[in-house]
């Protein structure tokens, strides 16, 4: 048995964003069954340790309309998972579900049951966004001060984890009141596993406290050695050992044959995800207004923003008091690069140290440095492709990854155990509420 | 000779928490010829994911999990419908329930509606699954290479639904389902104004009748049918390997009985029940369709008997199983109400 630290997979079935190629003739469908079959036998057959879905509780808009350039239209995250559970034996299905409109009752009692039906493979990515546009379209709302997203998001949190000791729950809350009386049956791995993507001071500790992995943005191998050493020491505060979370970034892998042939897939892959017209449609978030008469050919638009307030429907977080100053920095920075619009939106929407990408065995040894220094436990894989984004990964980087021996061999068992993942029963309890972390004298 | 009006459901509750157990039921309901396989939220596991889980591993039976609608957030619940069509290939339905009680409210922070509210509060559910199940027209993925459009903004619509205690605003998330619009099943009581209408598309599809004996039913499902298509609700202990039924269901717990009709007795009076319900309902103007669902005692017993000794003899009685739910119960094409606004 490898003594190495192994790496290990993930795959995310994104359904809505701006990254899956949709134009090529070999993108499928993102809402057929087969389509989702398709990429977790795949995983599987690669021994990923999880199979992710998202969550969209609406469909995003774009100045004030419903946006209509990027793929959309994704099933229920527990649903489909349900029905993968019967055509996998033993990848982990992640459900992203968020803590403000779902009720902690019927969250615990759903993934509960997932984790069931899949006989101990069920996991929660917990999201905490909150917005009363997405409230829109829901019984409870959704607007919450921005300054409760994580105290909501604890005592929801708690709430399940105690449904999932098992019942019966009688909590009397700041923001919630359930009295639930049920009982489930035990899980073969507990309860199920947990996973944030929370980064900022106050999501890090929220992690530290609260989940088992974290699905982090910080891809660089020195970018994510200083995370690790950050989640290391949070985790501690939090009455934990090191190393006790979990660390898989989410990644792009675009790789190939030789470095040639990566290199051309890499150019292809990125034209075939900003055409002109996402390229005008992203500077347009910026912009506050309609670009259609940019010719997205050309330089950046020599007129300022018309708002100072961007859209905070397309997801991505951007501080409108400084938009000026932003534009007038695009316009110097793509000017002196000598790029016109398209080119420049693709050098930002990717983020280089996102992406590993090069020959099979160039990107094995990046892959085998993250191992030796233990900067990550894994990686999350977002596909560019669907359904077949991760043949060549599965065909072609994981045997190399088992030949250096920082990969799994074959699949440990429930989903914690192939995340080697152990439960800290007093942990367990902090996490509840139910015991206080003991303070360390200073 | 009678008209093949009759779909049989069959519910798996009794499988457990075992999905292998839950697959092998459905598989066995499958190719016995029953119409759908029926999951409620009493059983362990959850109603949409048995059903979805069942779905992967079947080809045409139906799929009905039984989803509260007054505890319960409309646009999680219509999202979890439609999927269970798109994984199922139009194959979903929904038996909706109106469970009015303590505990199922106080786990979501909330109490019990006025009972007079019950009909408004499920016609605003129904009003919001039925419109999200529209808001995407069915060729909303364009795909269009030109304009770099994969969606085509004019053909997805706000659902702007004010119910009497809450709002949707929509579209959905998911796609129009592959029916369209899957067939509601609900209890007959909703039935009333100003609650659910009684016709398709703006309100359920199936009004789901109890009666306190086989014989007070016989006599509602007549009433019932000359309005619109009705579903049976029995619960069924049969005689098997010589131990009468009437002995089983008096050992069992009183804590596991229903408020559902019990019928109990052998295969064959099942089978002379299940006729007289056909000639009650039966009219020859119409080609509405009629379900019965079973809830089998024991699954592990009745419901063998039921694939051995009841179904064999109904066969002339049963709608064919069609390639989506909605037309095995002879329900219209679902047109898209925006669409037909536009």
């Amino acid at each position: 048995m490898s003594t190495q630290h192994q790496l290990r997979f993930g795959v995310f079935f994104q359904g809505v964003n701006s990254s899956t190629i949709w134009r090529s003739e070999a993108s499928g469908s993102q809402t057929d069954f087969s389509s989702f079959r398709r990429l977790a036998q795949t995983a599987e057959r690669g021994l990923f340790s999880a199979f992710f879905l998202g969550e969209g509780l609406r469909l995003r808009e774009h100045l004030g309309r419903i946006h209509e350039l990027d793929v959309a239209g994704r099933p229920d995250a527990q649903t489909m998972l349900a029905a993968l559970a019967a055509v996998t034996s033993n990848i982990g299905l992640v459900a992203t579900q968020n803590t403000t409109y779902n009720d902690p009752a019927d969250l615990a009692r759903r993934l509960a049951s997932l984790d069931l039906i899949s006989q101990g493979r069920a996991a929660w990515n917990v999201v905490t966004t909150h917005n009363a546009w997405t409230g829109e379209n829901f019984r409870r709302g959704g607007y919450l001060e921005h300054s409760q997203r994580y105290t909501h998001a604890e005592e929801f949190v708690q709430t399940v984890r105690r449904i999932w000791a098992g019942g019966p729950v009688h909590h009397r809350g700041e923001h919630y009141t359930v009295d639930y009386t049920g009982t489930l049956p035990a899980s073969t791995q507990q309860r199920p596993v947990l996973f944030q993507a929370g980064d900022s001071a106050e999501g890090r500790d929220f992690a530290a406290r609260q989940t088992d992995v974290i699905f982090s943005a910080h891809v660089g191998l020195q970018d994510a050695l200083d995370f690790r050493q950050d989640i290391n020491q949070r985790s501690v505060n939090a009455g934990r050992s090191p190393y006790a979370v979990k660390i898989m970034p989410s990644a792009e892998f675009i790789i190939d044959q030789t470095p040639e042939a990566a290199a051309e897939k890499h150019r292809w892959v990125r034209e075939q995800q900003i055409g002109p017209q996402q390229a005008l449609a992203y500077l347009e978030q910026f912009w506050g207004t309609r670009l259609e008469d940019v010719d997205p050919y050309g330089p950046l638009p020599d007129f300022d923003p018309v708002v100072q307030r961007s859209s905070v429907t397309r997801g991505s977080g951007f501080q409108g008091a400084k938009t000026l100053e932003l534009a007038a920095s695009w316009r110097a920075e793509a000017r002196a690069k000598g790029q016109n619009i398209i080119q420049f939106v693709r050098g930002r929407s990717h983020r280089p140290e996102h992406t590993f990408t090069g020959s099979y065995d160039q990107v094995a040894e990046r892959l085998a440095d993250y191992a030796r220094q233990r900067a990550v436990d894994g990686f999350n894989i977002s596909p560019w492709l669907i359904p077949t984004g991760i043949d060549d990964i599965v065909n072609h980087l994981v045997p190399r990854l088992q030949e250096r021996g920082i990969y799994p061999q074959s699949y440990a068992g429930t989903l914690r155990e192939n995340l080697g993942l152990t439960i800290d029963h007093d942990h367990e309890l902090h996490a509840q509420g139910l015991l206080p972390v003991e303070q360390e004298a200073s | 000779m009678s008209q093949q009006t009759l779909l049989l459901a069959l519910n798996l509750d009794g499988a457990g928490s075992d999905p292998h157990q839950t697959a092998d039921e459905a598989l066995r309901a499958e190719s016995a010829g029953f119409h759908a396989v029926s999951f409620t939220s009493d059983g362990l596991l959850d109603p949409v994911q048995r059903a979805s889980y069942a779905a992967a591993q079947t080809r045409n039976i139906g799929l009905l999990p039984v989803i509260d609608a007054l505890f319960t957030e409309p646009f999680h619940t219509a999202t979890q419908l439609a999927s269970l069509d798109i994984i199922s290939g139009g194959r979903a339905g929904w038996f909706l329930a109106a469970r009015n009680e303590e505990q199922l409210a106080a786990a979501v922070g909330r109490t019990p509606l006025q009972e007079d509210q019950l009909g408004i509060e499920a016609a605003d559910v129904v009003a919001v699954h039925r419109r999200l199940w529209d808001s995407w027209e069915a060729d909303a993925v364009i795909r269009d290479h030109a304009t770099g459009r994969y969606l085509d903004a004019r053909k997805l619509h706000y659902v702007e639904v004010a119910g009497q205690n809450f709002s949707v605003k929509g579209p959905a998330i998911t796609p129009r389902p592959p029916q369209g619009q899957l067939p509601i099943i609900a209890p007959a009581g909703l039935f009333t104004t100003p609650g659910l209408r009684h016709c398709r598309l703006d309100g359920a599809d199936v009004a789901a009748i109890n009666a306190a004996d086989p014989q007070t039913l016989l006599s509602k499902a007549e009433k019932f049918s000359a309005t619109g298509a009705v579903a049976i609700e029995l619960d069924v202990y049969l005689d098997a390997a010589g131990e009468p039924a009437q002995h089983r269901r008096d050992a069992q717990p009183q804590a596991q009985r229903t408020e559902r009709t019990e019928f109990i007795g052998s295969a064959q009076e099942l089978v002379d029940f299940i006729r007289a319900v056909a000639n009650a309902t039966e009219n020859p103007a119409d080609q509405r369709r009629h379900l019965i669902h079973l809830y089998p005692g024991d699954l592990q017993i009745d419901g063998p008997e039921l694939v051995n000794e009841v179904l064999p003899q109904l066969k002339d009685l049963l709608a064919p199983v069609q390639d989506s739910l909605r037309e095995s119960f002879a329900l219209p094409v679902a047109h898209n109400r925006f669409k037909e606004a536009a």
